[in-house]
């Protein structure tokens, strides 16, 4: 969510209320830019509320059901449609890798043709895709009970959902008892790469339309994320402190001060780049002895090629399952190096940089 | 009901005179709006209201970083919103001499 730096500078009612609004948006399957845009607003005006001392009440009311909905009147049809859209070109890629990479691992085979080729789709793809449709019906049928659980949070509720999809993943195949099902390629791969082509280029022209440009860079909702990015890691950081602090509390235990708490995120931040790097190293080393082992048993072509294959998608699933990881390093790691430069725990850093005006916390970043 | 319904016009007109004024954003609009008088009135009931007259070309928006962190956007009033505006203090008034005379008459 890019809104989340905003959101972490909302406390008590303000964030209470932001909060349920986020939920409200989630149980009503409000995603997208549009939202992005929506609950953007929401924050400068509760931010500003709460800066000025204005009571929440004063900007949501007393209803907060009845707030949600006249507020998100303004996510319109047209907003659901391109939401759902959007959800189902993502679907689209992963079918489209999928069965690329079963048309990859099948070019060798005896009598391969593309168009009568029957790709396998295990009971666990089937069983993702039922709890994904077990998901929208529950979502569709306890939305706004839901949304009335007072102790309902974002997390919980993102938390269930991948347990009902996981769930269903690993029950299928006890139900199907194994069996796999086929599918044929051709129109698949088809259908779901003109549809990614068709949606590309929908996209740009929409994008090319209202910021000038076709790409993400000319949405302003996207450069104040990047900007963002920095404090709301600091203020994230801030709240594990606490949160931890809180536990060791309830417990009995001494309390971790802001030094050792900046110690241990340090430690943890060499761990993961460390962890990191032998991740990367094990995955290389393990495709050049399985190529290695591949020319050795049958012949240097067949090793060539079936390293041309390996590597670009192993590349694809290091990036998918590392990407995040690295990209969180980096910014824990530029937070670090700004503490150890101003030689401040992580602690101060997020209160001054909460005392700081926006624009002088961008030239302190 | 009736409150909200004869709320929904009126409050129309009375945000684009507000944005008229100058460029101005969503909480300086509630805050006014609050000082003269609109009490119950809550930032649900206005962002739509602000989204419609954006939506319609009454009034234009511009996006802006506000101190705060988040992007904000800043209010002003078209060259169609003005003619707008004019029109409906011109019903309004109308509307308001017809309904006074009557209730006053009660």
């Amino acid at each position: 969510m890019d809104y989340t730096s905003a959101k972490n500078r909302l406390t008590g009612e303000y964030a209470e209320a932001f909060e349920k609004a986020e939920l409200y948006a989630m149980c009503c399957d409000m995603y997208g830019s549009r939202l992005n845009e929506i609950m953007m607003d929401l924050a400068d005006m509760l931010l500003t509320a709460q800066d000025k001392g204005m009571p929440a009440k004063k900007v949501v009311g007393d209803d907060m059901e009845d707030f949600c909905r006249s507020f998100f009147s303004v996510y319109s049809t047209k907003d659901k449609i391109a939401g759902f859209l959007t959800s189902v070109y993502r679907t689209a890629w992963l079918v489209f890798i999928v069965e690329l990479i079963s048309v990859f691992f099948s070019i060798g085979e005896k009598g391969f043709n593309f168009w009568t080729h029957r790709s396998d789709i295990t009971p666990y793809m089937v069983g993702v895709l039922a709890g994904m449709f077990i998901t929208c019906m529950v979502d569709a049928v306890f939305k706004k009970m839901m949304f009335r659980l007072q102790k309902m949070r974002t997390g919980i509720y993102t938390a269930v959902i991948f347990a009902v999809i996981f769930g269903a993943a690993f029950i299928a195949p006890m139900v199907s008892g194994g069996k796999i099902f086929n599918v044929p390629t051709a129109p698949v791969l088809i259908g779901a790469g003109a549809y990614v082509l068709i949606f590309i280029i929908a996209r740009a022209i929409i994008r090319h339309k209202n910021t000038g440009s076709i790409t993400k860079k000319g949405d302003p909702y996207r450069i104040s994320m990047k900007k963002d990015i920095d404090a709301n890691v600091v203020f994230e950081h801030e709240k594990m402190f606490h949160k931890r602090n809180a536990k060791l509390e309830k417990r009995g235990k001494p309390l971790h001060t802001a030094q050792e708490f900046t110690a241990q995120i340090k430690k943890n931040n060499r761990i993961s780049r460390v962890s990191t790097v032998a991740a990367i190293c094990i995955c290389v080393v393990c495709s050049l002895f399985a190529v290695v082992t591949e020319a050795v048993t049958n012949s240097i072509g067949s090793a060539l090629m079936f390293g041309a294959v390996l590597l670009p998608v192993e590349a694809v699933l290091l990036f998918i399952f590392l990407g995040p990881g690295v990209f969180a390093e980096r910014v824990q790691r530029r937070m670090i190096e700004t503490c150890d430069r101003e030689n401040l725990t992580i602690i101060e850093l997020a209160e001054r940089m909460r005392a700081l005006p926006q624009d002088a916390q961008e030239e302190t970043e | 009901m009736a409150d909200a319904q004869l709320m929904k016009g009126i409050l129309e007109g009375c945000v684009l005179a507000l944005v008229a004024k100058g460029e101005t954003y969503g909480y300086e609009i509630l805050s006014e709006l609050v000082r003269h008088g609109f009490e119950d009135l809550g930032e649900g009931t206005l962002y739509p209201v602000l989204t419609r007259l954006d939506k319609n070309g009454l009034i234009s928006c511009r996006k802006a970083k506000s101190p705060y962190g988040p992007i904000r956007k800043y209010y002003s009033v078209t060259d169609e919103g003005k003619k707008y505006l004019e029109e409906f203090l011109q019903s309004y008034g109308k509307i308001t001499a017809c309904a006074n005379s009557v209730l006053e008459e009660r």
